[in-house]
């Protein structure tokens, strides 16, 4: 449907990708989605321990084989790195000599352990931007905390806010920051590009994932600071909107999700539902009104929804001008029609592969779209490619460094 | 640059923010970058302005704190584009822009001729973004969307709450929040393309889309292997296979703690053990639990228990700092005001208060996500107000004259 592509926007930019887990590697991923190479470094004593995690295709429980490590880095490169051997720093410096960017995501001083901190890779490539991940910072009293995404979400205060007012917390979804940061991420990476364009200077960034996540808190912090309000869970009520939440379907586990703004979107859904009696309640005329009788015109409404089918009653609401949406289940995003309409899902395909499902970057760009050109790299893939092109290897010298451990 | 202070990193670049609250925080973040961005907003001020909290709840639209936490740094004009007179100088606005972000109906912008198709005539090099809720153009497209409702259709909320009651959502408009960020990252995709060759795009962004990313790998999983996962406490939930975390209510809060986490067992057995409160943990019957099998309904359940009752007379931050000292995850469920008060974000200096010198008053609002020195993220300034900046702009920037400016103002055009 459009012209021929025949560059990306990042052609040309290299990023060496020491990172592991999620957030580094989805960063990374989404910049090469976009054309920047991005060479995974990883050996057999350290790898990226989402290789190894319980979601495989097909039956083999391989680091090869593995759906959400597929999910993180397509498009990338691998090369086998062992960085606890002093020959694989040395490799690990000349691959950064020729790299625009350093990602990681170690424990707070592994990097510099390793004999690859900044003032280290500075001498080798005095202009490369590097950009740490880590849970809450390089410095500072929680430095030396270990969190997987769910202990961030909880410390940012974003479980708090999320569930029943007369329940505890809940954490949603999952590791909320995990699936937030990475974009954050990927801005920041291409603005220092930019300012290294002016410059001429390269920098160390101090990434924070507890900080990096802090703007989903909203206006909460600003209220707080002139109201003295502090933001908790409320359930799916809105300050100033009602009827405002999900209500029951037809079926089990059925829902849709109705939000009324104002009195005139509430006069068309009461004429959508065909003006029954308890729509000309006087005390549901105005916003004020049905704020302060919520639950029962929740329970109203349920009742209104519940022998009716979910997409069908959508698409009248919509019809009428309310934002309705189904509380889609994972099948239902997977056959999401406006998500297959813009291609979100993508397929790998490969003969004698399970196929591996790619979610594509969320915003398409008329000239430079995000293109999905090969799956997830194996352990070491790219080796030859690495070592032989880039770095210029003899086959000699890349045999000796297999025998050594160095290349594993 | 003098003195060490570093340029900040967009300052060169202009922004017309047309943006609504799905698409706020990724001009947010490029005026925190130094863009120079420019609110063009409708005559009497942008809807933005009646979204609460408000200043001391005072609803005056120059007081609203959504608008002055999203804001800041940025300059206002006032402009009606559905006019003519407006439309041209709309135009002169883009011929000076480096991005326009707008968040209007798919469609509208092409009615008055000033869709993509129009602008990049006007400036080639213009990196023009649209939000909308489901993205232009599909069956969804003109669909109306809020916060809720691209939660729920993006298959997030299904995956949260208590499991006996309703699927639930953040009490922010996270989606929102998160198609914010996502669209500055692809605009600043779009950005590196221009810096290489000189050509402008449209960027078309979807909060639906956006949000679907905080689902992986629950869509993979139907996919895969026809698992549909339900919503639970701490997170989407797969029958037969229990979470490794639960969250547990202490003294004065809740903790998040991973207590089937196969790392962390023995350690926790140890922990439980040293106040007489590991129950039957030691008998053999967990033997293959504690050398790592995967860990049953059952286990779980009563593993949680044991240390339900442990935590519930301890204080969070006791547990907290006793795990970490054990190599335990556990984190406080920290409430808002814990966050403000957090030793962490203090040390690192993240929060900011802005001054609003005719409140007399200060706000405190969210700050860089990282450091570095080069890189500055920096607010020099509140929020502005209505079209506060509509001499400086139209007369001192676009050079319009008085005269000119008095007969926009009388047709309407500001």
């Amino acid at each position: 449907m459009s012209e021929p592509i025949v560059e990306s926007a990042l052609d040309g930019i290299r990023i060496a990708d020491f990172g592991a887990g999620g957030i580094d590697p989805i960063a990374t991923s989404f910049l090469a989605d976009f054309g920047a190479e991005v060479i995974k470094v990883e050996s057999y004593t350290k790898m990226d321990f989402i290789r190894g995690t319980e979601l495989f295709a097909g039956e083999k429980r391989e680091p090869d084989n593995n759906l959400v490590f597929g999910r993180y880095n397509q498009n990338k490169f691998s090369v086998l790195m062992n960085l606890k051997h002093p020959k694989g720093v040395a490799l690990a410096k000349r691959l950064v000599a020729q790299s625009d960017v350093v990602t990681e995501n170690f424990t707070v001083g592994v990097i510099q352990r390793l004999g690859l901190g900044y003032e280290e890779l500075v001498k080798v490539k005095p202009d490369i931007i590097m950009l740490s991940s880590s849970f809450a910072g390089q410095d500072g009293p929680y430095r030396d905390f270990r969190g997987q995404g769910d202990v961030i979400a909880a410390m940012q205060g974003i479980d708090d806010i999320t569930g029943w007012p007369d329940r505890g917390p809940v954490s949603p979804a999952g590791a909320f920051c995990d699936h937030y940061i990475p974009w954050m991420w990927a801005t920041i990476i291409i603005v220092a590009l930019e300012c290294r364009r002016r410059t001429g200077k390269g920098m160390f960034i101090d990434g924070s994932t507890f900080q990096g996540c802090l703007d989903v808190l909203d206006t909460a912090f600003a209220d707080y600071s002139v109201n003295g309000r502090v933001l908790t869970r409320r359930g799916n009520c809105h300050p100033n909107a009602a009827p405002h939440g999900v209500y029951r379907c037809a079926g089990e586990e059925r829902w849709l999700a109705i939000t009324v703004f104002n009195d005139s979107e509430w006069r068309n859904l009461c004429r959508l539902a065909g003006d029954p009696r308890w729509t000309a309640d006087a005390r549901f005329s105005t916003v004020t009104g049905r704020l302060e009788n919520s639950s029962e015109l929740d329970r109203l409404m349920d009742d209104w929804t519940s022998t009716q089918v979910a997409e069908e009653l959508m698409v009248k609401l919509q019809e009428a001008g309310i934002a309705a949406g189904v509380v889609k289940n994972a099948k239902d995003v997977y056959e999401d029609p406006q998500l297959a309409y813009r291609e979100h899902f993508w397929e790998s395909a490969e003969e004698g592969m399970k196929p591996i499902t790619i979610e594509a970057p969320s915003a398409r760009l008329s000239l430079t779209p995000a293109r999905f050109r090969r799956r997830f790299p194996f352990m070491g893939e790219h080796s030859d490619y690495v070592y032989h092109d880039l770095l210029k290897l003899s086959a000699e010298e890349y045999a000796s460094l297999v025998d050594e451990g160095v290349i594993n | 640059m003098e003195d060490g202070e570093a340029e900040s990193a967009l300052g060169p670049y202009r922004v017309l923010d047309m943006a609504d609250e799905s698409g706020i925080l990724c001009t947010k973040i490029f005026a925190a970058l130094g863009a120079d961005v420019i609110k063009v907003e409708p005559p009497g001020g942008d809807p933005a302005r009646r979204l609460g909290p408000f200043y001391r709840d005072d609803a005056n639209p120059e007081k609203s704190l959504h608008w002055f936490t999203y804001n800041l740094n940025k300059r206002s004009v006032t402009l009606n584009i559905e006019n003519e007179a407006g439309q041209a100088l709309f135009k002169r606005l883009v011929k000076t822009a480096d991005f326009l972000v707008e968040c209007f109906r798919p469609g509208y912008l092409d009615r008055l001729g000033l869709g993509y198709s129009e602008l990049c005539k006007v400036n080639n090099r213009l990196i023009h973004v649209s939000v909308s809720p489901f993205g232009s153009g599909g069956p969804y497209g003109k669909f109306k969307g809020s916060p809720l409702v691209c939660a729920a259709m993006s298959g997030h909320m299904f995956l949260v709450g208590d499991p006996d009651r309703p699927p639930v959502e953040l009490a922010t408009p996270a989606a929102y929040i998160q198609n914010g960020v996502a669209t500055a990252a692809a605009a600043m995709v779009a950005f590196w393309y221009r810096v290489r060759t000189g050509k402008g795009q449209h960027v078309d962004a979807s909060v639906q889309e956006s949000f679907a990313a905080q689902i992986h790998p629950v869509a993979m999983m139907w996919k895969c292997r026809g698992i549909i996962a339900q919503r639970g406490v701490t997170g989407a939930r797969l029958a037969g296979r229990p979470d490794n975390r639960g969250i547990f209510k202490c003294r004065d809060g809740y903790v998040n703690c991973h207590t089937t986490y196969a790392g962390g067992r023995a350690a926790l057995r140890e922990w439980l053990a040293a106040e007489g409160m590991a129950g039957d943990l030691f008998n053999p019957r967990w033997s293959g639990f504690f050398k790592g099998e995967p860990v049953s309904e059952e286990q779980k359940a009563c593993i949680d228990a044991l240390f339900q009752a442990f935590a519930i007379d301890k204080t969070t931050k006791q547990l907290m700092h006793m795990a970490q000292e054990k190599g335990i995850q556990v984190a406080r469920e920290n409430t808002v005001l814990d966050v403000i008060n957090d030793p962490q974000l203090r040390e690192r200096e993240y929060f900011v208060r802005v001054e609003h010198p005719e409140l007399g008053d200060s706000i405190l609002c969210q700050g860089a996500p990282y450091k570095c020195d080069e890189l500055p993220w920096e607010y020099r300034r509140r929020a502005p107000f209505i079209g506060e900046h509509n001499k400086e702009i139209y007369q001192g920037e676009l050079g319009l004259s008085p005269q000119e400016m008095a007969i926009l103002l009388s047709e309407g055009a500001i």
